[in-house]
């Protein structure tokens, strides 16, 4: 059984033009431990569809099950919390908390902070040595680890990453897909990830395209 | 800045509210102190009923109706006695009568229920009106030992004297040092011929009266300070031997003066100036009063005030001087006058005071002794002062007038009473004398007699008339009074129904107020929403919950104003603290006095209201609550994936 499976997703955005359609009959079976880029020029949902998957934004019309459950319906803010990792192109640390307190942030929410396996996910992504500092003194890179250890604190089951890389320079954008790849696979967390960038979505097991009708 | 503007208007409104109730209590002490908080009127079945007409039919009761006072103190319920007395006429109703047969006593059997109902304090009352003349006589200062005469005369309403009343020694004022400086000369003169209409010489009293009176004033006042006036000479006495003093000499007066070249000094019964020997008699006087430390009094024999001496001590130009001076061309400055006993004095003070629980009259022997309200010290009058109450009386060959002498013992603030600053109060035998023979003043009967009951704690009166009530009821003695509390007086009802609505008006004031500076919660916290929108979404992202947001902003939205209500309670406890400072202060901008003491008291109420307080911090947490609730509520309904792209 697939971990995540949506069925004919579709998202309207209401303008006062006129409706714009973003999706359409988008269907996908994500299964556990497998990576999956989607790719396709700006503007045509990516986003959108990762916002959807992620059951940060509800579609127009379409089903989403994760683990067999509609993932559409009940309470959403347990399951985002418990089973899906988020990491954002601009990074999104709360920037007046130190490092180690935005990688316990999931857990804060959840009722269980456990210092050590955040301590031990900075450690993965080589940011043990900065856990006091306060997130915005750390630069772009650095800024990504972090969110990235943010996302697998509640050891969740799919990690969203809308252009992760977007907003880095070539080489640390390189490090950071290498990083974000191994971890997923020695972690064996399924990952969904949005991006423009062939090298990243040739890592992963399966890519999608979107298109502009 | 939303802290500042709640606690701000917290600060208003419990000073607003705290003033207010305060006024509300004070006028209702002053209201309850005079007129009881509870009292009964006798009904008209009262006066229709066997128990009082029968008294008028009477041989043992002289064939006079009584009042109740005297009713209280009657041997027998009923006077009546067929032996004696005429046979009844037919409109005599039927006694009402006790289960034994015997005749049921209204008076005293209300009484009994009175002090069967609670723990409280009961008398007749009785109110008529007279005429008041007052003689003011001062001395004379251009003609030594000559007196002016001035006259005062009023209508006026003459109460019982109330003595039971347990709050009576907070109405009288105590005397005041002129005043006792007044008594000591008022002592050695006589009451003679004041009920006269023609203004005659004032005569002076004998000298065994006059040494009674003294001795009266000195048991129950301690003298403490004395000042000279601009006639008062230096006895050669009180300068030491031989101590050198500046001054000025010009031909038989010399003026102790700092400023003075001369020396002068003392050798036995000599004067000398800059050592040289005065044969002549001159007059030693200073150049400004002096205030002396008065020690004992003495006297011997004494005639007139003058004839007492009086042991001093003060410092004349850095030098101690002591010794005896004659009470003559010095005023009392400052006393301590003896008004509360614990037993009843051998020599009892010329003002009313008391003992235990009952405040007395003092016995004035030729006069009888009257209290009035302070209005009339504005007009020069002081205890000790001589008059008479006149008054009309019904006789055989018509109605004549009737003069009783009297004497002022004291002063009572009247506070609110609406016959104010008009009323006297006097011993109620006098009182019952004048009411029963009075035919020149008609009072409504009802109104201007009862009985009053006082009750430890005013909240209670309201309980205390009802369960009065229905005890009176229950003992068949229900028609007789009307039973009523002091929000149901007469004069009392509109002042009180009045604070009542200015509280409720205050508190709706406070409460738009209130909203209003919380709706600046709202603006603030909105800003602060816009202002995090970011960290908002990503809380949610991460999986928080809408309630965890909605929560931490109204939360800061009750953090706010609870920190609000703190610091305006702390500012307002600071403020009504030094109330008197801001008074003083809001006078000063004004130009003129910004609140006046006859309505507000001698100073602004300086208590924090409880009540207002309680309205305080339970009204702003709940009204900031929902402040905060409104951008709380625009918090969790953001959508993440709109901010987080």
């Amino acid at each position: 059984m697939s971990l995540l499976q949506a069925k004919d997703i579709k998202k309207v955005y209401k303008s006062p033009s006129g409706n714009i359609e973003v999706l359409s009959r988008f269907s996908l079976s994500l299964d556990r431990g497998e990576a999956i880029a989607i790719m396709g020029p700006s503007g045509v949902g990516k986003s959108t569809l990762l916002s959807i998957l992620g059951t940060l934004e509800k579609p127009t019309s379409g089903y989403l099950e994760i683990q067999g459950k509609n993932a559409l319906k009940g309470d959403l803010s347990q399951r985002r919390n418990h089973l899906l990792g988020f990491i954002f192109q601009r990074f999104h640390l709360l920037e007046e908390f130190t490092t180690l307190q935005n990688v316990l942030l999931p857990g804060k929410i959840a009722g269980n902070a456990d210092e050590k396996r955040a301590l031990m996910l900075l450690d993965k992504v080589g940011l043990l040595d900065r856990a006091n500092f306060l997130a915005k003194v750390l630069s772009g890179g650095e800024k990504q680890r972090v969110a990235i250890a943010r996302a697998l604190m509640n050891d969740p089951q799919i990690l969203f990453a809308d252009e992760p890389t977007g907003n880095l320079d070539s080489h640390t954008s390189s490090q950071i897909q290498d990083l974000l790849i191994s971890l997923c696979r020695e972690m064996k967390k399924s990952l969904i990830v949005a991006t423009h960038d062939e090298g990243l979505a040739l890592k992963c097991d399966r890519i999608i395209h979107l298109e502009k009708k | 800045m939303s802290i500042c503007v709640i606690s701000l208007v917290v600060w208003l409104t419990l000073i607003f509210l705290s003033v207010t109730e305060g006024m509300e209590r004070g006028w209702l002490k002053k209201l309850t102190s005079l007129n009881a908080p509870v009292r009964l009127t006798p009904t008209n079945a009262y006066y229709q009923s066997y128990y009082h007409l029968i008294d008028q039919l009477s041989y043992a009761s002289g064939y006079e109706s009584k009042s109740l006072r005297e009713k209280a103190l009657a041997q027998a319920s009923d006077p009546y006695d067929q032996e004696v007395d005429a046979q009844l006429p037919y409109f005599i109703p039927q006694p009402v009568k006790n289960s034994d047969g015997s005749v049921k006593d209204l008076v005293k059997d209300t009484l009994l229920a009175i002090n069967e109902t609670g723990s409280c304090q009961a008398s007749p009352f009785e109110m008529t009106g007279g005429l008041l003349k007052l003689r003011m006589v001062h001395p004379e200062f251009d003609l030594p030992g000559e007196e002016q005469q001035n006259y005062l005369t009023q209508v006026t309403y003459i109460g019982s004297f109330p003595e039971n009343n347990p709050r009576l020694a907070e109405l009288l004022l105590p005397p005041k040092a002129s005043e006792v400086d007044h008594l000591f000369h008022m002592a050695a003169l006589s009451g003679e011929g004041i009920v006269e209409d023609e203004a005659s010489l004032v005569k002076k009293t004998s000298r065994e009266n006059f040494e009674e009176q003294i001795e009266r004033l000195i048991a129950n006042v301690s003298i403490d300070e004395i000042t000279t006036t601009q006639e008062w000479e230096v006895p050669l006495s009180l300068l030491p031997e031989a101590m050198p003093f500046h001054g000025i000499y010009s031909s038989n007066r010399i003026e102790l003066t700092q400023k003075g070249s001369r020396i002068i000094h003392r050798r036995g019964k000599s004067v000398y100036v800059d050592g040289k020997k005065l044969h002549q008699k001159v007059h030693l006087q200073l150049d400004q009063p002096l205030t002396f430390s008065v020690g004992e009094i003495t006297y011997e024999d004494p005639k007139r005030v003058s004839d007492l001496q009086l042991f001093v001590r003060a410092n004349l130009q850095g030098k101690s001087i002591h010794g005896n001076i004659p009470y003559q061309n010095v005023a009392i400055e400052k006393i301590t006058a003896k008004q509360h006993f614990s037993k009843e004095p051998k020599l009892t003070p010329p003002w009313p005071y008391r003992v235990g629980k009952k405040t007395y009259l003092p016995n004035l022997h030729e006069q009888t002794p009257v209290v009035v309200a302070k209005s009339y010290q504005e007009s020069g009058v002081q205890i000790g002062d001589l008059g008479f109450l006149s008054y009309g009386a019904q006789t055989t060959s018509g109605v004549q007038e009737q003069r009783i002498p009297i004497a002022v013992a004291g002063f009572y603030d009247p506070g609110i009473m609406s016959i104010g600053n008009k009323c006297i109060f006097t011993d109620s035998e006098l009182v019952t004398a004048m009411r029963t023979a009075n035919h020149s003043y008609t009072l409504d009967r009802a109104q201007s007699t009862g009985i009053q009951v006082w009750t430890p704690d005013l909240s209670q009166a309201d309980v205390f008339a009802e369960t009065l009530r229905t005890k009176l009821d229950a003992a068949g003695l229900g028609p007789f009074w009307q039973v009523q509390s002091f929000r149901q007086y007469d004069f009392a009802k509109d002042l009180l129904q009045q604070f009542e609505s200015d509280k409720y008006l205050f508190t709706l004031i406070g409460i738009i107020i209130l909203i209003v500076a919380c709706t600046n919660i709202i603006s603030l916290l909105s800003l602060l929403v816009n202002d995090k929108k970011e960290e908002i979404a990503i809380l949610q992202a991460m999986g928080a919950t809408k309630r965890h947001i909605a929560m931490i902003f109204a939360g800061s939205g009750v953090i706010l104003g609870l920190i609000g209500s703190v610091v305006g309670t702390v500012l307002a406890i600071i403020t009504l603290h030094n109330i008197d400072h801001v008074a003083e202060m809001l006078s000063f901008i004004q130009g003129h006095e910004a609140f006046n003491s006859a309505f507000y008291g001698n100073s602004l109420p300086n208590e924090l209201s409880k009540s207002a307080l309680y309205f305080i911090l339970i009204s702003t947490p709940i009204i900031s609550l929902v402040a905060g609730l409104v951008p709380a509520l625009k918090a969790c309904r953001l959508q993440p994936s709109e901010v987080l792209k």
